[in-house]
């Protein structure tokens, strides 16, 4: 299945990066189990499927208020594991102690009200303004169906996002 | 009779001031306990007030201040 965040995101940020736009990547292992790496390895992942290394993914974390049960690859055997395309398959696994954790503070922010609610799958999006506050959130779909360059040039100018999303994230 | 009427809609009236009264108080009891549980998320105001580990540190999102950004969870399956 084609992933339209990456194309997508990458354009977003090549356009507008010198205008102050920066991507925050958080790999999560709670939908699917589909993060089993280590962060190490979730990481690089990320910078393969983005075509781009140079924004932050941050180590892994808990998105949901209820825990998961997923396994991971154990972080003790990263070193001997890295390079392994299989790793996943070869690698020991062990309760992945990211997926059962409490939701993350920077997840307890985002998810306030009028953004709350569950997130339902890998990449769902926030926009988060100058200031810090969030100002739309975005379905794991294509961001661009939703909208997100034109929120973005407005966040960008400081200007009011349009009143209405392209559309409900929900 | 059209005196006890009157009574009747006045004391019928009272009553609904009285539950109005009842419901404000019970608001502002929800309003004195949802406080703290608001507050229990930090009363954060601003993502980038927070902090989030990177290489197995702990990173200041103040790194972002002033800037627009994307917070977006990736997964590799």
């Amino acid at each position: 299945m084609v992933n339209a965040n990456y194309p997508a995101l990458r354009m977003l940020y090549k356009k507008y990066r010198d205008d102050g736009f920066e991507i925050l990547a958080f790999p999560v292992n709670q939908f699917g189990c589909q993060a089993p790496g280590t962060s190490e390895m979730e990481r690089e992942y990320a910078y393969r499927k983005f075509q781009m290394d140079d924004f932050p993914v941050f180590d892994k974390i808990a998105v949901k208020s209820k825990p998961v049960r997923c396994k991971g690859i154990d972080p003790a055997s990263y070193e001997e594991f890295k390079d392994d395309p299989d790793a996943i398959l070869t690698a020991p696994l062990i309760d992945d102690v990211t997926s059962s954790s409490p939701e993350s503070p920077v997840y307890a922010f985002l998810k306030q009200p009028p953004f709350d609610g569950e997130i339902p799958w890998n990449y769902t999006k926030f926009l988060v303004g100058r200031d810090g506050k969030v100002l739309r959130r975005y379905s794991p779909g294509d961001p661009l169906e939703q909208g997100m360059e034109e929120d973005l040039k407005r966040a960008l100018a400081g200007k009011e996002l349009s009143a209405k999303p392209k559309n409900p994230y929900l | 009779m059209d005196y006890a009427d009157d009574n009747v809609v006045d004391s019928s009236s009272l009553g609904r001031r009285t539950a109005l009264a009842r419901v404000a108080a019970i608001a502002a009891t929800i309003g004195a306990t949802t406080t703290p549980v608001a507050h229990a998320r930090g009363g954060v105001e601003s993502l980038y007030d927070l902090t989030a580990m990177q290489y197995g540190k702990e990173r200041s999102l103040g790194d972002f201040k002033n800037k627009v950004t994307v917070v977006v969870n990736v997964a590799s399956e």
